[in-house]
């Protein structure tokens, strides 16, 4: 398989141009393709729901989201936490590290303020 | 930056671009109006002329009103273009956290792995020579050049700016709030910052050093803070 976008290679552009579909699949790739594999695949775009500079909200919704769909996956049948994926991704990237271990220790302890 | 400066930073963003044209023009009205009024003024006072029986100005007056509500608009025109311009929608190909303490910076990249680090300042007798006092931190936060990067600001404990001049960024950092600035730079290089919100006694010695470089640099160097 031939490895992702090459120096040089028309993908690399589009790449940095943040296009998508112009990415090859990467069999034996290196960790620094792995990255920016990762970069076009991790990145958060724009949410519309939160279009002004307070993202405050939109790190909280999605914590709740995600903590919501885990909860629902695991209490029915059938359910697949890897659908939960995107939701962690966001808070992941957006809700500081103190935020989150802080929201943590409150679900463990019973005293986080949102309902889940 | 060189000694004595007195203008604005060389610009590394195209917002900073706008803003400093926009500078440039507001000033120059702003120069022009305060050397009209000064040369009134000497004209006012080195006149043996005199005219005692003054009862109304119509034409003057009309001309006076108007013509700054003129200038008050084409100031303000180019001024909405900016704001709005500043607001517009990218697509980030990164995410980058901020949180200020007192009195030094935390970052965190965790787009793909967790990488938090510090940023304090260098104080000024482990400064290596050539090296900028008061502004030089221990970890710089390198980004990737020419990419717009979503970087999102708090504060751990009270009220903090994230300010980097010559890509026109300044945002306060809040304690509980996550506010959201878009770097985009269009060179590399090392671009300088310092908080810009009064928090303590070391409120002057917690700078902020962007190191921006090609993508595959940020890359290795993100491998090798991991």
């Amino acid at each position: 398989m031939a490895p992702g976008p090459r120096r040089g290679s028309a993908c690399e552009q589009a790449f940095y141009d943040g296009i998508s579909g112009c990415w090859q699949p990467s069999g034996v790739s290196t960790t620094a393709e792995d990255i920016r594999t990762k970069i076009k695949d991790y990145k958060i775009p724009f949410d519309s729901h939160f279009p002004n500079q307070n993202e405050t909200r939109n790190c909280w919704l999605n914590y709740l989201d995600f903590h919501h769909c885990e909860k629902a996956m695991t209490t029915s049948e059938g359910g697949d936490v890897s659908m939960c994926e995107w939701y962690q991704r966001v808070y992941k990237s957006l809700c500081p590290v103190s935020w989150v271990s802080a929201w943590d220790d409150g679900r463990a302890e019973g005293a986080f303020p949102g309902k889940i | 930056a060189y000694p004595s400066q007195l203008g604005l930073q060389d610009a590394s963003s195209p917002i900073m671009e706008e803003l400093m044209n926009f500078h440039d023009h507001t000033l120059m009205i702003v120069f022009l109006i305060s050397s009209l009024v000064l040369y009134i003024i000497t004209l006012m006072l080195t006149t043996k002329l005199t005219h005692t029986s003054t009862m109304d100005a119509q034409e003057v007056e009309t001309i006076w009103t108007i013509l700054p509500a003129v200038i008050l608009i084409l100031i303000a025109l180019p001024s909405l273009r900016i704001l709005y311009m500043m607001d517009e929608i990218n697509n980030p190909a990164l995410t980058v956290k901020t949180m200020g303490h007192q009195w030094y910076w935390s970052y965190e990249y965790t787009d793909y792995e967790d990488l938090c680090f510090d940023s304090y300042m260098v104080p000024t007798s482990d400064l290596k020579p050539g090296e900028l006092r008061l502004l030089e931190v221990d970890n710089r936060v390198v980004l990737p050049m020419e990419l717009p990067i979503r970087m999102l600001i708090s504060s751990e404990d009270v009220l903090h700016s994230w300010a980097v001049p010559s890509l026109g960024l300044k945002t306060d950092a809040i304690p509980g709030r996550l506010n959201q600035a878009t770097i985009s730079s269009n060179r590399p290089g090392l671009f300088y910052g310092q908080c810009s919100e009064i928090c303590g006694s070391n409120h002057s010695f917690m700078p902020i050093v962007l190191e921006m470089v090609p993508l595959k640099n940020f890359e290795d160097w993100s491998l090798s803070m991991i």
